[in-house]
């Protein structure tokens, strides 16, 4: 059970940051997720963990040991590769046994942890085979097996689920999430699939261009995005461009116009411009036309059912397109393309950016909510 | 939590990065090697070609490009390898098409027959062509008996067909690797559009193997530009550049050393230009091919598959007739270079008791270069492959140069440089392996650093992470890994090493001689009785090495 600390990381490739300055910590017993599209350091990050990297500037400590110049062989890490790296020229046993026989330790205590091991991967009856003509998700069951049964301070896991098919690697996140929890060891996962990581994590730190955008719970990264990439890239988002001028001075308000309608809303500092309002597409309620309705109008672009929800593409008056998700009840009574619908925006789960999606300006809590009213313009 | 950024530690934290490890080590004794038995050498000898009489002089130079006999020989190399290539095109390319796309039966027997007959050295190949074709050959005779008017095999056509079945495997090997890997689609997509048949072959299929095409026929041309004992027993006044680079050498009428390294270094000069030259012409037309879709099988009809299957064994047995020729011959009774009726084991009595010192000197020599080979060869790749830096890439264009020395030139390269202080190895048996050493360990890095590229990584790292030092992990995992495909390699290097004449006649000596250079003076002062007894030994080592090596890799694809 290790707590890691990065002090001011940056690792270089030539005059590229891989790794910018990384200077967060890691608690003990965590899962934690490094999340972000292919490029954008994760990867870099945990191998210089593991120590195939040595990072230029910073510090690593595992936990009051600073492991800048410790080689990767003497971390007492377990890892599991992308692509599971087995040795191929041995049986299951041997590869799990592998690190343990580094370690010297008794043979007897060898074969007790080795099968408890698999067992606990549900391997234990491939134990003599050899893992070549195994399937993908049993050679990561061994991988898995091989990184833990060394009884690591930390664990790596590299993208470990990317080669599986869909079906199993639901199940096996799920697997290897019960298994962190029940040995309670560390671990670090990377991954860009941000379904697996919302599904596994602990906190998650959200990493483009080599740089922590935002570390934190599933829910709130999900919830409360820090910046236009977190919410883009996490989800979908939909992004508003939209005029926000001075309001009532003295109630602190600035003005902000969706489209045809101005609301006042207390913004976290004084902001005039362009704002981006980001909402969910599941936060959009869609409704037939009707008289006397309030909200705004669209006109439905597109539809695409993708079986127990479905995904419409709307064209607001001003032109904007929204994508709104529903579940969908009632598969054979959807709404047709170019039919006019009510729109709902539920802007008390929005979240309002500056021009360049970098800043929040304003999120809904519990009590911001409430000052955000509706008016007509 | 404290944070020092002192400069002093900075400093410190990199140089203890970059400290030194086993595989720095394997860096310098892998350049200190390449400098002292291939660069020293290539100098030694380009300073020997300028020094006449003790002084610096262009003389040697300016005879070469001013007689005609030296410029003839120039031409006369390019003629016969450049026809050599030609020729071994037009039968390795059918060959390779026929046997990966048609149902050809006995494929796999076909395979070794044309690798055994790359394995076996070129000499041998020409002297049981004298055996048939030679002025009082067999065949020869017999045409002329029936009244067919033959001159003989002697002179540059005999030199052209002998080179051309001799190394048409070259072209037959990497075309054929090629068309196995080849995106099907991209055939089919021609066909799509109208194109089938030879048509397609010929817009289609050869361009995109064109790139590997040249690669062997730069492999037939090399090896055809450097050979010596073909011409030397074939040329009868019909000079090429590597025999006249050796009579300069090796004169008994007191010889020229610095003509000799003259032309040796116009051979280095010529090979190294065809090398570039090729080189640039594939590096305009690369294509990468993600090859998914594998070409499939044709099946034919019984009747072109007769046709066909009949063509191939044509060209398999007649390049392999040499190899029956010498082994036939061995044991008949012989007396000088009259041949008696009946058969006998005299032959091989003789050179029991008359030569058993050059067996022993092929197999032990031979032994001691491979396994140098082997244990180098796999770090130096692994070093090249898995520790890239500017070091190393620059080793790994020193490890080219031999490629483009040619035997007799790296013969005659290490006895200018070593036949004076401060190291002395003329006379030695420990300059042959080193000879060896140097002209196959570029092959053994090739394939071993092929085999490397093909190993994943993460293995290695897996094992590092689980608490084993990385010195240990290569033994434990990618060393364990790499083994089959090396030795395999390793057997073939070592079949090329005792079949080995072109620099081992610059450099033996009386107690140094091997089989080869044995079968060289059998030949000349016609023993062909013990010569050929001596031949049929490598081609019997030949086969059973090849054999073993088959059954290693456990599958057809060797690696020449």
């Amino acid at each position: 059970m290790t707590r890691i600390v990065f002090d001011h990381v940056s690792k270089y490739f030539g005059e590229t940051k891989a790794v910018n300055d990384a200077h967060f910590s890691i608690e003990e017993g965590e899962f934690f997720t490094l999340l972000g599209p292919s490029g954008c350091g994760k990867t870099t990050l945990l191998r210089t963990i593991a120590g195939f990297y040595r990072q230029e500037e910073g510090d690593i400590w595992f936990d009051d040991q600073k492991i800048n110049q410790v080689p990767p062989y003497k971390r007492n890490i377990g890892m599991v590769f992308q692509n599971y790296a087995i040795f191929p020229h041995m049986t299951v046993f041997d590869n799990v046994a592998y690190g343990l026989r580094a370690r010297k330790i008794a043979k007897k205590e060898i074969e007790k942890r080795v099968m408890e091991a698999l067992e606990m991967v549900e391997l234990s009856h491939l134990r003599d085979r050899v893992p070549s003509d195994m399937s993908g998700g049993q050679q990561q069951r061994i991988a898995l097996a091989r990184a833990i049964v060394i009884r690591p301070g930390l664990l790596l896991m590299d993208e470990p689920l990317s080669n599986l098919d869909a079906k199993l690697r639901i199940k096996m996140r799920s697997d290897i999430r019960k298994l962190q929890k029940e040995l309670n060891i560390t671990t670090i996962y990377v991954t860009h699939d941000q379904e697996e990581a919302l599904a596994v994590s602990d906190r998650i730190a959200v990493i483009n261009e080599g740089v922590v955008q935002q570390i934190d719970t599933p829910q709130n990264i999900y919830s409360y995005p820090k910046n236009k990439f977190v919410a883009n890239f996490i989800g979908i988002s939909n992004f508003l461009k939209c005029p926000c001028t001075m309001g009532d001075p003295e109630a602190g308000t600035a003005k902000i116009r969706i489209v045809d309608r101005e609301l006042a809303v207390s913004l976290q500092r004084r902001y005039e411009g362009q704002v981006l309002v980001s909402i969910r597409p599941e936060q959009v309620g869609l409704r037939p036309v009707e008289e006397h309705s309030d909200g705004w109008r669209g006109v439905v672009v597109d539809v695409t059912y993708l079986g127990e929800k479905v995904g419409y593409q709307v064209r607001l008056s001003d032109g904007s397109e929204l994508q709104v998700h529903q579940y969908a009840v009632d598969p054979f009574s959807l709404y047709r393309v170019n039919q006019k619908v009510n729109v709902d925006l539920h802007l008390e789960k929005a979240v309002v950016f500056d021009s360049e999606g970098q800043e929040v300006l304003y999120r809904a809590n519990g009590t911001l909510s409430r000052k955000m009213a509706v008016r007509q313009a | 939590m404290q944070t020092a950024h002192s400069p002093g530690r900075w400093l410190f934290d990199r140089l203890s990065l970059r400290k030194w490890d086993f595989w720095t080590l394997v860096i310098v004794v892998g350049y200190a090697f390449f400098f002292a038995f291939v660069l020293y050498p290539l100098f030694s000898l380009f300073i020997s070609s300028l020094n006449q009489d003790g002084k610096l002089s262009l003389a040697t130079y300016a005879d070469f490009f001013q007689l005609k006999y030296y410029r003839s020989a120039l031409l006369n190399s390019f003629q016969v390898s450049g026809l050599a290539t030609a020729f071994a095109i037009l039968i390795g390319v059918p060959m390779a098409y026929v046997l990966t796309r048609y149902n050809i039966p006995f494929k796999g027997l076909i395979h070794i027959l044309i690798i055994m007959s790359l394995l076996s050295p070129p000499f041998i190949g020409a002297y049981s062509w004298i055996l048939m074709l030679g002025n009082n050959g067999f065949i020869t005779r017999f045409l002329n008996e029936i009244g067919i008017p033959f001159g003989s095999i002697y002179g540059w056509h005999g030199i052209v067909f002998v080179f051309a079945l001799q190394f048409y495997p070259h072209i037959y090997l990497y075309v054929s690797g090629a068309l196995k890997t080849i995106d099907t689609s991209l055939e089919e997509a021609a066909e799509s559009l109208g194109r089938s048949g030879f048509m397609r072959v010929l817009t289609v299929t050869l361009p995109l193997i064109f790139p590997t095409l040249s690669a062997g026929a730069l492999m037939v041309f090399m090896a055809s530009f450097a050979d010596f004992g073909t011409p030397m027993l074939l040329g009868q006044g019909f000079k090429v550049l590597p025999i006249l680079a050796y009579e300069q050498f090796i004169s008994e009428m007191g010889g020229n050393p610095a003509m000799a390294s003259t032309l040796s270094v116009i051979l280095v000069v010529c090979s190294t230009t065809i090398l570039f030259l090729q080189r640039y012409f594939v590096s305009r037309k690369n294509y990468a091919m993600s090859g998914m879709r594998t070409p499939k099988q044709i099946r034919l009809r019984p009747v072109p598959r007769v046709l066909l299957t009949i063509g191939a064994f044509c060209v398999v047995c007649v390049s392999m007739i040499p190899q029956v020729t010498v082994i036939v011959t061995s044991f008949i009774k012989t007396n000088g270079p009259v041949f008696h009726r009946g058969f006998s084991l005299d032959s091989y009595r003789e050179i029991l008791y008359r030569v058993p010192k050059a067996i022993m000197n092929t197999y032990s020599f031979s032994s001691i270069a491979i396994i140098v080979m082997v244990v180098f060869g796999m770090l130096l790749s692994y070093v090249l492959v898995r520790r890239k830096s500017k070091w190393t890439a620059a080793l790994d264009g020193v490890i080219m140069v031999p490629y483009v020395m040619p035997g007799t030139v790296l013969g005659i390269s290490l006895i200018i440089a070593f036949n004076k202080p401060p190291l002395i190895l003329t006379g030695t048996w420990i300059i042959l392996v080193i000879a060896y050493i140097v002209r196959k360990l570029p092959y053994t890095i090739r394939s071993s650093t092929a085999i490397l590229q093909g190993l994943d990584r993460g293995v290695e790292e897996a094992s590092i992470s689980l608490g084993v030092p990385p010195m240990r992990t290569f033994f434990k995992t990618t060393g364990r890994l790499m083994m089959p495909g090396v030795l395999s390699g390793a057997i073939l290097s070592w079949v090329t090493t005792i079949n080995e004449l072109s620099s081992t006649i610059v450099l033996y000596y009386g107690a140094t001689a091997t089989i080869s250079v044995t079968i060289y003076s059998e030949v000349f002062t016609a023993n062909y009785g013990t010569g050929a007894a001596l031949a049929s030994i490598l081609s019997v080592s030949t086969l059973i090495s090849l054999l073993i090596a088959t059954k290693i890799t456990g599958q057809n694809d060797l690696r020449v």
